[in-house]
């Protein structure tokens, strides 16, 4: 099982914007947050961090829900799905022109991870839900009440449409201009 | 859901109590001594078996010839032939281990001093990097009220707040050595500052509240010291098991297997009063956030919303309360409890105490073997180093829990008596399994063995007297502490007198185990364990008055006796004292007038009838005494059997210095070259007589005291009875 690549930044920023629907006191903390978790190991993202029975810990070992990187990790998994429709996609045109062209193959080793934005148009309807089903259902893996996961869902889906749509605004040629974006879309 | 009802108003404890020095902290510190003096020996040995190439057989052999050079000796005066016991180096026997020298010693204990600190030095910062530990960057409002926390308890220590945001439980912890001290907030408590702010803060001021407590650096050096030096032990000992049934002869396997014993006996122990220390840390703390807070509110709603299971935890039983033994942290219900009332965290207990007599028997017993592991060659330095350090260890350990418990009202008569019979327990048994002991009676066929328990039942006894003793010089030194505001300070100084003053008792104590077996071997081999143990000790104190009785009894006299005198000059009343009430006068307190018709009587005795017996003057001399400690203590002020020995050691004193003067006086004076004044020979028999004399003159004051008051107390009588008038004013003067 390789290790997935994901776009951080994008996926930060798509955790944030579920965070400020769902959890927004846990705002302040968000930015330590994001950057422990693109660092860690997948096993220790949501959960894993825990040292029970620590001689100089308080003692209490309640765990409290934390949002945030429940959040992350949806916003991971949203991107992932994203990208791997994308491969799908890719693969199936490059399937094509290769019966047509005898071979020429695309190079996608060490490619740089897949962009979920790399087709820049508008996500449909019919995407945003599925995506929106997809951040909801890891969100309620991870033991989140059904308010929150939906918050969260929301939220991820809202910033995707948010994007597409400003990739497209600005891509059209009599379209407003783009708006100004924070974090850059090349991959981490 | 309605809220709590609030606890109930905390007892006053008063502003000492987190100032004392905690027991907890001396324990361990014993503990750490133990663990790193015993793990140092081994390595000391090791590297010298390995460097030099000792055979055991031949050491074994140098043994058995110095047994034969001392039977001979013991027969040789068993037969009327003056002469002394041989030492290890004047036998005649060849000592087959080339001359230990400091070298192998001091760098294998060096090195492992710097390991640990190497460790203590290099953990924070590992423990940062590998989990992931993360500083509080864009969080300005967080460290706005952070810094707020730290003006607010007055913490002054450099404190670096750190993020671990990927563990989601409410918990934090406070680590780093000393100048950098570090408090990691968990994510799932970092979550609770906006949604939760009470919750945060009761957190915080907890780990605050053990850097405030200074307990950082212990629990830290000892986790490293058991975790470096526990495998160690423990493989020493499995390898000394297995390989026991190769030694060869009964007295090394034997010898071999109770060394393995007392390694895992101590592994257990540490283990125990490790854990249990740790949890008193927590403890401690906790009552800390409650000074602070005034309060211990916020710490129960934090125990009860974000707890282990608070209202699921049972400790009740046996099961429960052997799960908890174990644990770092206080239970529920214990964190709960102490919040209202402290006195159960400062009480004294018996298995807590037992554990600080073992510690202090193991540490004595693998100290005084010196650094070459036996007493070969090794001179009486690690034994004279091994008494002083054991005996400062004990009372510092016992000095501190016994004030504590007297500062915070939890030393009642029981309790002290549990504790200091516990404190007395450890002491002997572990005494009495030391491994060179236990290797001699093997040789000398278990001869003396039945002294055993009337040694525990005596260490017992003395654990008792010694705690009680200690509440009272607490209770004396109170009032002094709390006007000067010297918490450490005082206690420091009173103990370390107090270890000055009974080192030389507690070194025979310790010894006593090995002079009786050698008593029994060689001397009295016929006479019964309990016999030989009192005509031994009644020989042994013969021998030495001037460097043990009295030392011994001008500390547990003057001690208590001066806190109380700087007390009363301080115009506050002691605590638990009563209320103070006129004594007699100095004269009469220092027993002048009974010295005084002392000497006189003696002095017509010795004339008139120059045949009396010398035990018959000293008689006279004890009963007046006995008169004057009587006569000075009629009243009821406190420290009556302080006192009492007091008056008793100057009017003995007083007593035979001027019998001897006035002798002097009538043998010289009457020729003309009259020398009044004692020379130095005249001065030790003056001291001779006060030793000899003044510790029955109290024993049988301390009794008739006793029997008094248990009679008053049975009939009912008040004890402001005859000798107290009402509305007399104190006089202020000692």
């Amino acid at each position: 099982m390789g290790t997935v690549t994901y776009d951080k930044d994008l996926a930060t920023r798509l955790a944030r914007r579920a965070v400020t629907e769902a959890a927004p006191h846990e705002l302040a903390q968000f930015d330590i947050t994001a950057a422990a978790f693109h660092a860690a190991p997948e096993e220790r993202r949501v959960g894993g961090a825990v040292h029970r029975g620590d001689p100089l810990a308080l003692g209490l070992e309640t765990a409290a829900a934390m949002l945030g990187t429940v959040a992350l990790a949806a916003s991971v998994q949203v991107l992932t799905h994203l990208g791997q429709q994308a491969a799908d996609h890719v693969t199936d045109t490059a399937r094509r022109g290769l019966l047509r062209r005898f071979g020429r193959r695309r190079r996608t080793e060490g490619a740089e991870p897949p962009r979920a934005l790399e087709s820049r148009d508008p996500l449909t309807a019919e995407q945003l839900a599925e995506l929106r089903r997809v951040a909801r259902d890891t969100a309620l893996r991870r033991q989140v009440p059904e308010a929150e996961a939906r918050a969260i869902a929301d939220g991820i889906v809202a910033e995707l449409a948010t994007a597409t749509a400003g990739e497209a605004a600005g891509r059209a040629p009599d379209g407003p201009a783009p708006e100004p974006e924070g974090p850059s879309e090349d991959a981490s | 859901m309605t809220a709590p009802p609030p606890l109930p108003r905390p007892r006053e404890t008063g502003r000492w109590l987190l100032a004392l020095p905690a027991g907890t902290t001396v324990r361990f510190l014993l503990l750490i001594a133990s663990v790193a003096v015993a793990t140092s020996l081994v390595a000391n040995m090791a590297t010298a078996v390995v460097l030099q190439a000792v055979d055991v057989r031949e050491a074994q052999a140098h043994m058995d010839c110095l047994a034969r050079a001392s039977t001979e000796a013991a027969r040789r005066h068993a037969d009327g032939v003056a002469g002394p016991v041989p030492g290890f180096h004047d036998t005649g026997c060849v000592d087959p281990r080339p001359a230990l020298g400091w070298l192998v010693p001091l760098v294998a204990t060096g090195g492992l001093l710097l390991v640990l600190a190497a460790v203590y030095l290099a953990l924070p910062r590992w423990r940062t990097v590998r989990r992931g530990y993360l500083p509080l960057t864009a969080m300005g409002e967080l460290s706005g009220y952070l810094g707020g926390l730290l003006r607010e308890t007055g913490v002054r220590a450099r404190v670096t707040f750190l993020a671990e945001p990927l563990n989601p439980t409410v918990s934090a912890l406070a680590f780093g050595r000393a100048g950098r001290r570090r408090v990691v907030l968990s994510g799932g408590l970092l979550a609770l500052h906006q949604r939760d702010r009470p919750a945060f803060r009761a957190v915080v001021l907890h780990e605050l509240a053990h850097i405030r407590n200074r307990d950082l650096d212990i629990g830290f050096v000892a986790l490293i010291v058991w975790r470096t030096c526990g495998p160690v032990l423990l493989v020493v000992a499995t390898l000394s098991l297995f390989l026991s049934p190769a030694a060869g002869n009964l007295r090394l396997f034997a010898s071999l297997v109770l060394y393995s014993a007392e390694l895992a006996l101590l592994a257990v122990l540490v283990t125990l009063l490790g854990s249990a220390v740790l949890r008193s840390r927590e403890l401690y703390a906790d009552a800390r956030v409650r000074e602070w807070e005034d309060s211990g509110d916020s710490l129960r709603r934090l125990f009860e919303v974000y707890g282990p299971g608070v209202r699921g935890a049972r400790t009740g039983t046996a099961a429960g309360r052997l799960k908890w033994l174990v644990r770092v942290h206080p239970s529920p219900e214990r964190r709960m409890a102490t919040l209202v009332d402290t006195r159960p965290l400062t009480r004294p207990r018996f298995w807590d105490m037992a554990a600080v007599g073992a510690a202090v028997g193991f540490f004595n017993a693998v100290a005084g073997l010196g650094p070459g592991g036996g007493g070969f060659r090794s001179g009486s330095a690690p034994d004279v180093l091994a008494s002083v350090l054991s005996a400062l260890l004990l009372l510092a350990a016992g000095g501190t829990v016994v004030w504590r418990a007297v500062a915070d009202g939890a030393a009642a008569p029981a309790q002290l008596r549990n504790a200091g019979i516990g404190l007395g327990l450890g002491l002997g048994v572990t005494n009495l399994l030391g491994t060179y002991r236990v290797w001699v009676q093997f040789g000398i066929g278990g001869s003396g063995l039945s002294s055993a328990v009337p040694y525990a039942v005596l260490t017992c006894l003395a654990g008792w007297v010694l705690v009680r003793w200690l509440a009272s010089v607490a209770r004396a030194w109170q009032p002094v502490l709390e006007r000067t505001g010297r918490a450490r300070l005082v206690p420091a100084l009173v103990l370390t007198v107090l270890a000055a003053g009974l080192f030389t008792t507690v070194d025979l104590v310790l010894r006593l185990p090995g002079l009786m077996t050698y008593a029994a071997a060689y001397f009295a081999p016929d006479l019964p364990g309990p016999l030989l143990l009192v005509w031994g000790i009644g020989r042994l104190l013969g021998d030495r008055l001037t460097s043990h009785v009295l030392p011994l009894l001008l500390t547990a006299a003057l001690v208590p006796v001066a806190g109380y005198a700087l007390a009363r000059r301080t115009d506050r009343a002691a605590q638990g004292f009563g209320d103070p009430l006129p004594t007699a006068g100095l004269a009469v307190r220092l027993g002048v007038p009974a010295a005084l018709v002392a000497a006189a009587g003696n002095l017509v005795a010795a004339v008139l009838l120059p045949s009396l017996p010398v035990w018959s003057l000293l008689a006279l001399f004890g009963a007046g005494q006995l008169w004057a400690a009587l006569r000075a203590t009629r009243d009821h002020a406190p420290l009556r059997l302080a006192r009492g020995l007091t008056t008793v050691l100057s009017c003995g004193a007083l007593a035979f210095l001027a019998f001897v003067m006035a002798a002097e006086v009538l043998a010289t004076c009457l020729d003309g070259a009259c020398t009044p004044l004692p020379d130095a020979g005249q001065t030790r028999t003056v001291l001779l007589g006060v030793s000899v004399t003044s510790g029955p003159a109290w024993a049988l004051f301390a009794l008739q005291v006793s029997l008094t008051g248990a009679y008053r107390r049975r009939t009912g009588r008040a004890p402001g009875g005859a000798g107290r008038r009402s509305g007399t004013p104190v006089r202020p003067h000692l």
